[in-house]
């Protein structure tokens, strides 16, 4: 068992996660075992991949880029990722000009989200959210020379931005549907589920977890485990809407064919008592449903085959990052 | 030039002597016909001055009177020839005169060094001094004659200058003044007046006795005489020749002889036609003789004598031949094929005879000169009552024709027929003007040239001569072994004995006969009498044609009016032999060259060409002819003219003396080089028209979104190397100047890339064409993305992959469309499943990507244009912080764009030619902060001179007129308070100057004034320059009074007034375009403080 328990080792975090994602359910910990599987396999091959970018860039160290590089197409995750490093920048920075102080504002913004920050956003947090984070393919980095950054440019929002808001703005919506008929001490265990994650302040647990020593030649910074951090924590919220979505299909399927017994069922049960069972009792996600959407996820696209039409021939294929 | 006097002077009697010397050289036969010359030595030989001096003025009457009695046959017809040659009158005899004048006069003269040189070339040195010997003698002897004769001497410049006054008189008057003179030099001579009869016009009657001609012919009788006279002819010939090149002649004649020419050809069509099938005859007759002979003795009897032994060997041996007699026959035909056609084992003879006679008939046939009128018979049309004047008509097809019958047994039948056709003519024509007469006349004679050369054989008809021979076989036997073997040679062995015989029997006939000259090597057979059983039967032939004779009618009335028209010419032309010998030597090449040349017109219109008619193509062995004729001293060689049937002249030939053109013939590259022009020049012509389809549009649709892109990109990479630069200098001590140069950046353009697929015939799918518009296409998409440049290889892989893409894509949609599957799809829903299958989920995807790829990359990029270009002015512009606020009280903008050294108007730091000031138009005068390191001076400066050399070039020449006080009311209002201002300064500038010098001070008149220039201005006045420190800091240059000059708003408006007046001012103008790193002195023109003046007085 204890060689089990070293190998699994974020089952709470994994449920908590799952949570965030809308399972309410306890879940099994065959499913949370393979989702921590999956996350690791996809951490290493992350690691692995950015490693090689590190090496082509002619370093031996993963920077933040290599990481992000891995996931430029979808944009929408990277600008989260990009706020979510700006925040981090700004809670380092706060930390290091007033000691603790900032300490209960990073929990604010933590909670609040990337929006609602807005609200009790001082002017020193104004002007530390400044340092943007910028990407080596963004435009500008096209050419020799880059132009310095004046602070009105800063407050300009990219048109990436917007988009990126946008698609923030839906899963906060998504977060608000999910929250709406909690309680008081509902919605607080949501927003500390919301915190969970695999390397806030287990960084070494994660590098032991996800064996860096051993895939990566130099230790990658702390940006890197931070970046890894918040992708592994989507990539348990996706797989998790992607198992529910099967779930949910499964059992749409699954009262279709039976339609007739449960209409009887239901016709005789009109009245209900005070011990019943819930009405739709509700299954926890089986780690059937997690392979699916796994299987789901790592569908090939069209668009990567399409050089490949008709050719012939094995087509081979990475794992996607999720 | 004293020796020529005589000639000068026209003194005939010097003249005289001079042709007696000459005659005794025999320099006359050279140039004389015959007759002629025999006609002049007679005079010569009269000896007598009176009939000579009358003779040389033209002034004779010749009279021919037959004194000699014809001795037999063959002598009347020579004098009748002669007669007719030397006509009765004054005009032959005037012809004559100016004839042998000319030659006195001209050719003698070559012909006196000619002599000496021959006779003396071996004594080359005195060659110069004997060359006038001849002459010397004459003078000697003329003077000795003076002595004799001084009377005569005193009359003769008399009858000279009489003959001089009358020079333009008729002949008649000039004769009658030369009878006057001569009746009274004959009182003065006495001697030898007994010959000497005038007649009534004064003029000196000639008897010329005819029995000179005759007797001349006697001489050449002998055998010696003969040959030499032979030998003379082809001396006179080449004699002849030689002169040719100073033949004067136009090619009128030449119409004449290419008509004459094509009336041969005609004729000898028309022989070949009637001959042909009368040969065709007589094979069948021969044949058919033969077939039905059948018996070997007939058999052996056609074959010949030749073959009779072995044939009476064959004939013995019949029976063992195992031939028949057919192919027997065969075998004897192919024996005898080698011999010639007028070959005929019956009539022995005949084949020397007839081939003789035919070379003759065609040698007159060909003397188109004068045979063309005789070719055919003479027609009813042509002469109604020549039936009854000539009652045996002959013509010379007509002989022709009786050759080939075979109707000729000996020469004298063959010598008559050709004899009669010319005394026909001169019986028919019996006026003695008639031009016929003189082409017959010359046809007599050149037909009695001819005639020496048949030889006088009589066929005999083989039975006959079988007859003879059996005899002779008993007579020598020892000869018959040989002759049987030989055949043919054995009768002629033959018939050397007959002429042996004959010759011995009767010598009278073998002094008749000419003697055959060396050419001829065959043995004549002298034969006395005429054969009696072959009948002339001329009347046959006569009869064959005149079916073609109407049309030859309009022919020959043509010939007829040019006869008539050139009878004069001619006759005149006659009287020179080296013209007639041109023309009948070169006559048939001239007609030749003609009829070429002819082709080349129209038919009908003379005067258009007629395209369609082949080239005269230039013969490569026409060359040496050319050449031969070049080099060749004598011009026209012997080789050329007697030899050859067609002799060469140059004067007619067009083609050969171009040299030949060294055709490499065509390999491929020179092929390839022709037809890219023309390929080059068609799609030139196209190119207007429209541009290909490989062109996209540079003004709409994604091509130009691409475009902008891709230009925005160089235009910002043109902004970061400067960046770049300033970085560089603010960081390095040291910037190597070739780190200052710009990249070059082309830009893109549109080139056609296959500007050949517009012509029609060319295929616009063709694979490779399309593959490079792909290409060109992903190299687009490659600088789009942001690369500076791409290698091919990367370019090409990826022109595949896109090639295999859209290939994937037509692929899905063809099978989609084409799918035998019962649902099929819409088109517009294949097209939809056929993207989604090749990667593009919706048509929307299509829709974004262009929109955030491009369109938003394009803005972006604009704005990252104006962010480093901002960027690069704030580089620019150090120092700027200093200023306060109150510094933009004025909204000027010079302060945002350090643009302060406009007012200099001028390119004070250069950066025109650095290009800077295309970049940013208002950058143009600020002041770099790279350009504040002094230690760069000096390498800008190097730099900047030979660019500034170069650019100025053009205006150093100019030189700028000096404006005077004067002028100052004609400029433009707005200048004028300018030049008010600057005309006070130069007066005070002009005393100041007069006060130094300690001159009067009084001012000039204003319009001799003049203003002033920058240089001039007194040091004070000058703007001045501002001076940078090492440091680079600028802090200095405020202290000038910048602050007043900031606000003047109307600044480029000034500035452009001013440029417009640059031609008065354009000496400032020329300052202001040198820039500051030159070591001219620099002197700005205007100055700040000049420009608020003016403004306040544009305000006033």
């Amino acid at each position: 068992m204890s060689s089990q328990d070293s190998k699994y080792r974020y089952r709470v975090e994994i449920q908590q996660m799952m949570f965030v994602s809308g399972e309410s359910n306890d879940q099994p910990v065959e499913t949370t075992s393979l989702i921590e599987d999956i996350v690791r396999s996809q951490v290493i091959d992350i690691l692995v991949e950015s490693s090689r970018t590190a090496n082509s860039r002619g370093t031996r160290s993963i920077a933040p880029e290599d990481v992000i590089f891995m996931i430029r197409h979808d944009k929408a995750k990277v600008n989260r990722l990009r706020t979510y490093l700006s925040w981090k920048d700004v809670r380092k920075n706060a930390k290091d000009q007033e000691g603790g102080g900032t300490e209960s504002l990073i929990e604010n913004e933590a909670a609040a989200g990337p929006t609602t920050q807005a609200q009790d956003s001082s002017k020193m947090l104004t002007k530390y959210k400044k340092s943007k984070i910028r990407l080596p393919w963004e435009l500008q980095f096209m050419f020799s020379e880059q132009h310095l950054e004046t602070p009105e440019e800063a407050e300009q929002v990219d048109d990436d931005e917007k988009a990126a808001t946008l698609a923030s703005l839906k899963r906060l919506k998504m977060a608000d549907d999910r929250t709406r008929n909690m309680t008081r001490e509902e919605y607080v265990h949501w927003s500390e589920c919301r915190q969970a994650s695999f390397t806030f302040r287990k960084a070494r647990r994660f590098r032991e977890w996800a064996q860096i020593s051993q895939v990566c030649d130099s230790r990658p910074n702390d940006d890197v485990i931070d970046i890894l951090g918040f992708l592994t924590f989507e990539m348990v919220c996706s797989l998790t809407e992607e198992a529910m979505e099967v779930k949910k299909l499964e059992e749409k399927l699954f009262h279709k064919s039976h339609k007739n017994n449960t209409e009887v069922s239901e016709a005789t049960r009109k009245r209900k008592y005070l011990f019943d069972k819930p009405n739709d009792l509700s299954t926890p996600i089986l780690p059937y449903h997690i392979a699916e959407a796994w299987r789901r996820l790592q569908a090939i696209e069209f668009r990567q085959r399409a050089a490949r039409g008709y050719a012939g021939g094995k087509f081979k294929s990475k794992t996607r990052l999720i | 030039m004293d020796k020529l006097v005589s000639f000068q002077v026209n003194d005939t009697r010097k003249l005289f002597k001079l042709s007696k010397k000459l005659n005794e050289t025999k320099f006359f036969k050279n140039f004389l016909n015959e007759s002629q010359s025999k006609l002049l030595s007679y005079l010569i030989g009269l000896d007598n001055f009176t009939i000579w001096g009358n003779f040389i003025e033209g002034n004779v009457y010749f009279k021919v009177s037959s004194t000699s009695e014809p001795n037999d046959s063959s002598h009347l017809n020579d004098d009748i020839d002669v007669d007719i040659d030397i006509e009765d009158g004054s005009r032959t005899a005037k012809r004559m005169a100016s004839h042998i004048r000319y030659l006195l006069y001209e050719k003698a003269i070559d012909f006196y060094y000619f002599s000496k040189n021959l006779d003396e070339s071996s004594n080359a040195i005195d060659e110069v001094n004997d060359d006038y010997d001849l002459l010397d003698s004459l003078n000697t002897e003329s003077r000795a004659d003076a002595s004799n004769e001084q009377q005569k001497e005193v009359e003769k410049p008399v009858v000279r200058e009489e003959d001089d006054d009358y020079d333009d008189d008729d002949d008649d008057d000039d004769g009658e003044a030369q009878a006057q003179d001569n009746e009274s030099s004959k009182m003065n001579v006495d001697t030898d007046n007994e010959n000497i009869q005038f007649n009534e016009e004064n003029q000196l009657i000639l008897e010329v006795p005819s029995s000179i001609f005759a007797k001349d012919e006697q001489t050449s009788e002998s055998a010696e005489d003969q040959q030499e006279s032979n030998s003379e002819n082809l001396e006179d010939q080449e004699n002849l020749i030689k002169e040719f090149n100073k033949v004067y002649h136009n090619f009128e004649y030449d119409r004449e002889t290419l008509i004459k020419r094509r009336r041969l050809e005609k004729s000898d069509m028309k022989l070949e036609k009637t001959s042909a099938p009368e040969n065709k005859n007589d094979q069948s007759t021969t044949y058919s003789n033969s077939n039905d002979s059948g018996s070997g003795i007939e058999f052996a009897f056609a074959t010949g004598s030749s073959l009779k032994h072995l044939l009476g060997t064959i004939q013995a041996k019949r029976d063992q031949i195992p031939l028949n007699d057919y192919e027997l026959r065969t075998l004897f035909m192919d024996v005898k094929k080698n011999r010639g056609k007028w070959a005929n084992d019956d009539r022995v003879g005949q084949e020397e005879l007839y081939d003789a006679c035919e070379k003759v008939i065609l040698e007159l046939r060909s003397y188109t000169e004068h045979s063309t009128p005789f070719l055919n018979k003479v027609s009813k049309r042509e002469a109604p009552n020549y039936g009854l004047i000539i009652k045996t008509p002959m013509d010379l097809n007509t002989v022709m024709k009786k050759l080939k019958n075979l109707q000729y047994n000996s020469k004298q039948e063959f010598v008559d027929d050709i004899m009669l056709i010319w005394s026909n003519c001169l019986l028919y024509n019996s006026d003695p003007k008639h031009f016929l007469r003189a082409h017959a006349i010359a046809m007599q004679k050149k037909s009695l040239k001819l005639i020496p050369h048949i030889p006088n054989i009589v066929i005999k008809l083989r039975s006959e001569i079988e007859r003879d021979e059996e005899k002779d076989d008993i007579n020598n036997d020892t000869s018959k072994g040989k002759s049987s073997k030989k055949g043919r040679k054995r009768t002629r062995n033959n018939d050397v004995k007959l002429e042996h015989e004959s010759t011995a029997g009767s010598p009278e006939s073998a002094v008749e006969t000419p003697v055959e000259d060396e050419k001829d090597e065959t043995p004549i057979l002298v034969e006395p009498t005429p054969v009696p059983e072959v009948q002339t039967s001329a009347t046959t032939a006569v009869t064959t044609a005149p079916v073609e004779e109407e049309e030859e009618e309009e022919e020959n009335d043509e010939i007829n009016e040019e006869n008539n028209t050139n009878n004069n010419q001619n006759e005149d032309d006659e009287g020179d032999p080296e013209l007639q010998a041109w023309k009948t030597l070169t006559a048939k090449s001239r007609a030749h060259y003609c009829s070429a040349r002819a082709e080349l017109f129209h038919e009908d219109d003379k005067f258009k060409l007629n395209f369609d008619a082949p080239a005269i193509l230039r013969e490569p062995n026409e060359m040496a002819n050319f050449n031969e004729y070049i080099t060749n001293k004598q011009v026209v060689s012997k080789g050329n003219l007697l030899e050859n049937d067609e002799p060469y002249l140059l004067e007619y030939d067009i083609t050969g003396g171009l040299p030949g053109l060294v055709f490499k013939g065509v390999d491929n590259q020179e092929q390839e080089r022709h037809e890219q022009k023309i390929v080059d020049s068609y799609i030139a012509n196209k190119m207007e028209q429209s541009s290909s389809q490989f062109v996209l549009s540079t003004e709409n649709g994604l091509n130009s979104v691409y475009l902008k892109n891709i230009t925005e990109m160089q235009e910002i990479r043109r902004i970061c190397f400067k960046i770049s630069l300033v970085r560089q200098m603010q960081t390095q001590q040291f910037v190597h100047h070739t780190q200052m140069r710009q990249p070059e950046i082309e830009k893109i353009k549109e080139v056609d890339l296959d500007p050949i697929s517009k012509l029609e015939n060319h295929e616009e799918f063709d694979k490779e064409i399309q593959y490079s518009v792909l290409r060109r296409n992903v190299a687009k998409m490659i600088m789009q993305t942001g690369f500076e440049s791409a290698e091919p290889f990367a370019v090409n892989t990826l022109t595949q992959l896109a090639e295999r893409y859209l290939s994937n894509l037509v692929n899905s949609v063809k099978s989609h469309s084409e799918t035998i599957s019962k649902n099929r799809l819409p088109k517009s829903e294949v097209l939809l499943v056929s993207l989604i299958e090749n990667g593009v989920n919706k048509p929307d995807d299509l829709y974004t990507f262009v929109n955030e790829r491009l369109l938003t990359q394009y803005n972006k990029l604009i704005d990252l244009r104006a962010k480093l270009s901002n960027f690069l002015k704030e580089l620019l512009r150090p120092g700027l912080e200093n200023f306060n606020e109150k510094s933009f009280n004025d909204n000027s903008d010079q302060f945002m764009t350090g643009d302060f050294s406009n007012d200099l108007g001028d390119d004070f730091f250069g950066f025109k030619e650095l290009g800077l000031d295309k970049e940013f138009h208002m950058l143009s005068s600020s002041i770099p902060v790279y350009l504040l390191h002094s230690r760069l001076r000096t390498s800008y400066a190097s730099d900047g001179a030979t660019s500034k050399s170069q650019k100025y070039d053009d205006l150093k020449d100019y030189k700028v007129n000096k404006l005077y006080g004067t002028d100052v009311d004609k400029q433009i209002g707005i200048l004028r308070p300018f030049y008010h201002k600057l005309l006070e300064k130069s007066k005070a500038h002009f005393i100041k100057v007069q006060k130094k010098n300690g001159l009067s001070m009084e001012l000039p008149e204003i319009s001799k004034l003049p203003l002033i220039d920058d240089e001039e201005l007194p040091q004070k006045q000058r703007n001045i320059r501002p001076r940078l420190p090492p440091t680079g800091k600028i802090t200095s240059i405020k202290k000038r009074p910048l602050a007043s000059s900031f606000f003047l708003p109307e600044l480029e408006e000034l500035k452009v007034t001013k440029q417009e007046q640059n031609d008065d001012i354009s000496q400032h103008e020329d300052m202001a375009a040198i820039p500051l790193m030159s070591d001219d002195p620099f002197n700005d023109d205007i100055d700040a403080k000049e420009i608020e003046l003016m403004m306040s007085n544009l305000e006033e």
